[in-house]
């Protein structure tokens, strides 16, 4: 069953982003073209690179697209995640609830589903926006060696902490994983207690305000007892430091909204 | 058989009491008509029933199981609203269902659409409202459950295409399996039903068999709705 619920709900993301997905690729290509043709107009061969001439007229229209390329990049980054918190919002209370409700499996495989199938689609979307980051270095740096050479090395000094590398992705994807469910958790409170509109979103939002202070409380309080402590994001970055506990609780507070979530769709949800 | 066994269900939101001690037991193969005014508690009573609602007080079974999403399997409930995404077409439907009702017949759901003139390849976002209705009927029929729950299946339809829904709910019932009906029109389907319920302000105000009550009251249904439900 879980795996039907999985088939189901990729179906759904990708009736609802495939004609978006198909669009950025579009306005992607097509500012990445005038960008490119932009700067060659602009008298300059490279913006990255040994040969990057700094344009000193600072073409506004330059600027504009490549403001609006960044632009798409994050929003398409952040499309997953709004589209997996409304899709769980309607399917507990909009037309097609019924639809959903009257599935004949146990809820925590229904928000298993939903949760495995956002991180996925997250993980796709992540990638086509790296992938479009890397595009735009390479193609306004006419693919000069000298970047090529220096995105490689970057890719090396990442690789050479594969174990920082796996841990931070992990630790990155629990994280995500848990605000997913905490948003779904409060949206399911809300619903729980009333389906008009304005007063659930109203509910929702003094719960996830009360459900962020308790964690940031809790987060501060456990710091003092790290069991061990270590550093992430090696060779990314400057490193972060965490500890056992910490983990421990993300964890727990995972479990919590998880197990949360679901008693509440099965046991309080009414449609 | 029993197939649905309703004990003293109550159900109140906040002070107004939507349904107040309903008791009705369904019989294998018995086609049950649920009838009552617009505000009665008819929706109320079948969704508590599908699973969709908790009631207050009061106890349900289907097949001896109480209400839960196993029950879910033995029920196919069809709702007083869309519940079909726009972006479906028939086939994705059918592939849905199919995935998640172990007991959907693809041949029977085939039979039903050939019978109301619709393609596998149509879009729900293109279907009348009464089109629509005669595939979600189309899908709730094609499963053999045990039992069938079908709320205002002839809402909004014109008389033609009523007239094929209603030819389609005897082409699609089963009798291993029943059927629960709530209707305002009483005409149209006072030939299907086997027994009766007149659900008044949220309780059972007569209830019987449909042949004895016609004889003993000397009235159709439709004339009984009217008596019963006379201001």
């Amino acid at each position: 069953m879980l795996i039907n619920l999985l088939k189901y709900e990729f179906m759904k993301k990708w009736k609802s982003m495939k004609y978006i997905l198909l669009g950025y690729a579009l306005i992607e290509v097509i500012l990445l073209v005038t960008n490119r043709v932009l700067l060659s107009r602009n008298g300059n061969e490279m913006l990255f690179g040994d040969g990057a001439i700094t344009s000193e007229k600072g073409e506004f229209l330059f600027l504009i697209c490549i403001m609006f390329y960044f632009l798409f990049i994050v929003l398409i980054s952040i499309y997953p995640f709004f589209e997996g918190v409304t899709r769980y919002e309607k399917d507990l209370s909009g037309k097609q609830a019924p639809l959903e409700l009257m599935i004949p499996a146990p809820s925590w495989k229904k928000v298993l589903s939903k949760l495995i199938s956002t991180i996925v689609v997250t993980i796709g979307c992540a990638i086509i926006s790296l992938a479009s980051v890397m595009m735009f270095i390479l193609v306004m740096s006419n693919f000069d060696k000298v970047v090529l050479t220096q995105i490689s090395n970057w890719l090396k000094t990442i690789l050479d902490y594969p174990f920082s590398l796996l841990f931070t992705i992990i630790f990155v994807i629990l994280s995500y994983a848990a605000f997913y469910l905490l948003i779904n958790f409060c949206t399911a409170v809300a619903k729980a207690i009333t389906h008009k509109n304005k007063l659930s979103t109203l509910i929702s939002i003094i719960t996830f305000g009360v459900l962020v202070a308790i964690m940031t409380y809790l987060s501060i309080a456990i710091e003092n007892y790290p069991i061990v402590t270590f550093t992430f994001f090696k060779g990314l970055a400057t490193g972060m430091a965490s500890s056992l506990s910490s983990i421990i609780l993300d964890i727990v507070i995972l479990s919590f909204f998880f197990a949360g979530t679901s008693y509440i769709m099965e046991k309080r949800i009414e449609y | 058989m029993k197939i649905l066994e309703v004990n003293g269900i109550s159900k109140k939101y906040l002070t107004k009491k939507a349904l107040n001690g309903v008791d009705l037991t369904v019989d294998k193969g018995k086609i049950v008509g649920i009838l009552g005014p617009n505000g009665s508690g008819k929706t109320t009573f079948l969704k508590i029933i599908a699973g969709l609602t908790r009631p207050t007080d009061g106890k349900v079974q289907v097949c001896n199981t109480e209400i839960g999403y196993k029950t879910k399997e033995l029920i196919a409930y069809l709702p007083d609203s869309d519940f079909l995404y726009p972006w479906m077409k028939i086939s994705d439907a059918e592939a849905v269902y199919t995935s998640f009702f172990k007991d959907f017949n693809s041949e029977k759901f085939y039979e039903l659409l050939d019978f109301m003139r619709l393609e596998l390849d149509m879009s729900v976002k293109g279907l009348s409202k009464g089109m629509k209705e005669k595939l979600a009927l189309a899908l709730t029929l094609a499963r053999e459950a045990k039992l069938i729950i079908l709320d205002e299946p002839l809402s909004g339809v014109d008389p033609v295409a009523r007239e094929q829904i209603l030819k389609a709910i005897l082409k699609g019932f089963n009798f291993e399996s029943s059927m629960i009906i709530t209707s305002h029109l009483i005409n149209e389907v006072e030939s299907l039903l086997d027994e009766v319920y007149f659900l008044k302000e949220g309780q059972i105000e007569l209830y019987g068999n449909a042949e004895d009550l016609r004889i003993e009251k000397s009235m159709t249904l439709d004339e009984l709705y009217r008596e019963v439900f006379a201001c």
